[in-house]
């Protein structure tokens, strides 16, 4: 039987990969490395032999001429990232191997449990999955199986569904006919903006939404999640903000369990996630 | 409103560069060469803000904000100094709100 050997929460903030290399950084950016360095050590020392990186496409393979809700990527090789991308990032071109046979398996556990995933067998990968591999495993030699929502392009799914979609992959996961480690990798965010008139401040979005999102996932409280994040509510907060609903997946991957450490870090940017999880048992 | 179709053609001009050369080069003969292709059709004021490259406009009329930025940033940033960019941006955004991007 497969053991969940660490679930990680993290930002996929496409601008920090290239300021962290700069010679110029905004105060703050050091706290933001440290919380990197930590979750990087922290998977380093779980050791997974497979990584589910759970993320959202950001209209690049996903467009509205074919919109799933939920999709699994089935290969054996995943590219990232996209040349808008490189261009507006410095985003690097890169390949991570993928695990086919765990793909398959969640896929098929997921249908048992009421889950009709969408798949791909040919997937370029973005950088909510990219990003976070640069964080916490820039060698980017652990095969992924990659999870994709849609949660930037409405009509969505509802909050809630997000969480059941999690719980039914944990289920596939407690269930995978392997004994391998399995690591959970999910990015996302809190309140932001981009595209609107709030777009790039240098400070919260929306202060309350991130402590009560925070709280969400610390106390499982799926019930105040699904209140809190209605399309309305969740645009009043950034127009954005929706990119939370993958840490509700990740709630749900987490069997509603407290979490080990649990963040909105504020260190002049838009509130940046950091949550994870030791060994499930 | 064909929110769809004006989020197909900056999808298009954001995620490849000889589009995004193209339409660069002349916006206008683009957008009126690249609707001809498709089966769906631009509203009057969508096609003449994809043809004006003019994002205030795209934002008000419901263009996905996310890819809507990528693209402003990608075909303007060459003509107007990114912080202006940006902070025009915000102005001309901030003018309509929250327009509803669903499509």
């Amino acid at each position: 039987m497969a053991e969940i050997v660490s679930i990680i929460g993290i930002t996929h903030n496409p601008f920090m990969p290239r300021l962290f290399k700069q010679p110029q950084q905004p105060p703050g950016t050091e706290k933001v490395k440290e919380r990197i360095a930590m979750m990087r050590q922290k998977l380093a020392e779980a050791k997974p032999d497979v990584l589910i990186c759970i993320g959202n496409d950001h209209l690049h393979q996903f467009f509205m001429d074919n919109m799933p809700a939920f999709m699994i990527g089935k290969m054996d090789q995943y590219d990232g990232t996209f040349y808008d991308e490189e261009r507006e990032f410095g985003l690097p071109k890169c390949k991570l191997p993928g695990d086919v046979d765990v793909s398959d398996a969640i896929m098929e556990g997921a249908f048992d449990r009421g889950v009709d995933f969408a798949y791909s067998n040919e997937l370029t990968i973005d950088h909510s999955i990219i990003v976070p591999m640069l964080f916490v495993r820039p060698e980017m030699d652990i095969p992924v199986v990659p999870i994709l929502t849609n949660c930037i392009a409405p009509p969505m799914p509802r909050a809630r569904r997000y969480f059941e979609v999690g719980k039914a992959v944990r289920g596939a996961i407690d269930n995978l006919p392997t004994n391998k480690r399995i690591g959970v990798l999910v990015s996302g965010h809190l309140s932001l903006e981009v595209g609107g008139p709030k777009q790039f401040e240098r400070h919260l979005t929306d202060p309350n939404f991130d402590a009560a999102a925070v709280g969400w996932i610390v106390n499982g409280d799926i019930a105040g999640a699904a209140e809190g994040c209605t399309p309305e509510k969740m645009i009043a907060s950034g127009n954005m903000t929706s990119g939370y609903l993958n840490f509700l997946m990740m709630m749900g991957v987490a069997n509603s369990t407290k979490p080990s450490h649990a963040e909105g870090l504020d260190a002049g940017f838009p509130a940046i996630p950091f949550f994870c999880w030791d060994r499930q048992r | 409103m064909s929110k769809y179709l004006m989020n197909k053609l900056i999808h298009l001009v954001n995620m490849n560069e000889s589009a995004e050369d193209e339409y660069t080069a002349n916006p206008r003969a683009f957008v009126e060469k690249w609707e001809k292709t498709q089966k769906l059709k631009l509203e009057p004021e969508e096609r003449e803000a994809l043809a004006t490259k003019d994002y205030g406009k795209l934002y008000a009329l419901g263009a996905h904000p996310f890819t809507l930025w990528s693209f402003t940033e990608a075909v303007w940033v060459h003509e107007k100094p990114r912080e202006e960019l940006v902070a025009d941006y915000k102005a001309q955004a901030a003018k309509s709100g929250y327009p509803n991007f669903k499509t």
